[in-house]
């Protein structure tokens, strides 16, 4: 089973990821200190699965209440590997959700993504 | 303290509307601690959304920054304390705006560097400081050299976007340290 759940912690998000829908989904907020361990950990699963499934889509769900500026390196780390995945053939969907009038976490999702041409990006509020 | 000096403590704090203050060292389950605090205090005043979280990103980042690259302290012996130790406060500026300011040690041999860093950013406006941001996002190289950041970080970037108004700071050296190390204070309002 590729299947996993990281427990949200007081500094960084839950994740889920369910193989056979191919999603992921991250929820909640991510301020550690030295933010790799926590997507380190994340992208050695993913990637894991990526290259015994090959999948023909994939799709990531961002719930994210709050960011700090650390973190946004893994967040662009994690995105450049869909993007990877992209041009690799895979059907790459972000969905980017953020708290209505949160206009700081909107732009960080346009940001993230922007040069990244084979990631589908859409937004959405909470 | 004696009784008198913290009588003149509390006037201070008061008149300056302080409602949160923390001296010592900074760790990770503190500055957490702390943080869910000051939430707790600002869902409890009703205080915008939008105010709220640029209040506690500063917050944040300011208790972050002295975690990532304040210097250790030392003993009068010379041996080096295992934390990174700080000052935070937060306090009303008026009735709309909360202001926000912090403490720690830094090398004195950093001063150059960090000012022109912060003077840069003072100049900029906050669409110069949103492109600022985004390329320093891009910059991949810059991520793995953070220890020495080249140019205004994302840290310093993100302070600026969600102040008001432009950062001030404030170095202070001490002749009787004997660590080499100098007081850096920086204050924004939200």
């Amino acid at each position: 089973m590729s299947d996993f759940t990281i427990e949200a912690t007081a500094v960084t998000p839950q994740v889920t990821f369910e193989a056979d829908a191919r999603q992921m989904s991250l929820e909640g907020e991510c301020y550690p200190e030295n933010p790799m361990p926590f997507f380190d950990g994340i992208t050695a699963k993913l990637a894991t699965w990526y290259t015994g499934a090959k999948p023909p889509e994939f799709v990531a769900i961002f719930r994210l209440q709050y960011v700090n500026s650390s973190s946004t390196k893994g967040f662009r780390a994690l995105l450049s590997m869909f993007n990877d995945w992209g041009k690799d053939g895979t059907e790459v969907q972000v969905v980017w959700e953020h708290e209505e009038e949160d206009d700081t976490m909107e732009e960080l999702g346009q940001d993230l993504v922007e040069d990244f041409g084979y990631i589908h990006l859409e937004t959405a509020t909470f | 303290m004696d009784i008198g000096s913290f009588a003149t403590f509390t006037q201070y704090a008061q008149k300056s509307q302080v409602f949160y203050y923390y001296h010592g060292e900074f760790s990770t389950p503190i500055v957490e601690a702390a943080a869910h605090s000051l939430k707790a205090r600002m869902a409890d005043e009703g205080t915008a959304a939008q105010k709220s979280r640029k209040l506690f990103s500063t917050f944040i980042e300011m208790a972050q920054n002295v975690m990532h690259y304040g210097v250790q302290a030392q003993t009068a012996g010379g041996q080096d304390v295992d934390a990174k130790l700080g000052a935070i406060a937060v306090g009303k500026a008026n009735d709309t705006q909360f202001w926000i300011a912090c403490a720690n040690l830094v090398a004195y041999g950093s001063i150059p560097r960090i000012s022109a860093k912060l003077r840069e950013v003072q100049t900029l406006s906050l669409e110069e400081i949103k492109r600022q941001y985004k390329e320093q996002l891009r910059n991949d190289e810059h991520s793995q050299n953070d220890a020495v950041s080249k140019g205004a970080g994302l840290g310093f970037l993100t302070l600026a976007r969600d102040s008001s108004e432009p950062l001030e700071f404030h170095f202070l050296s001490d002749p009787t340290r004997t660590d080499n190390a100098a007081y850096f204070f920086i204050k924004a309002v939200i």
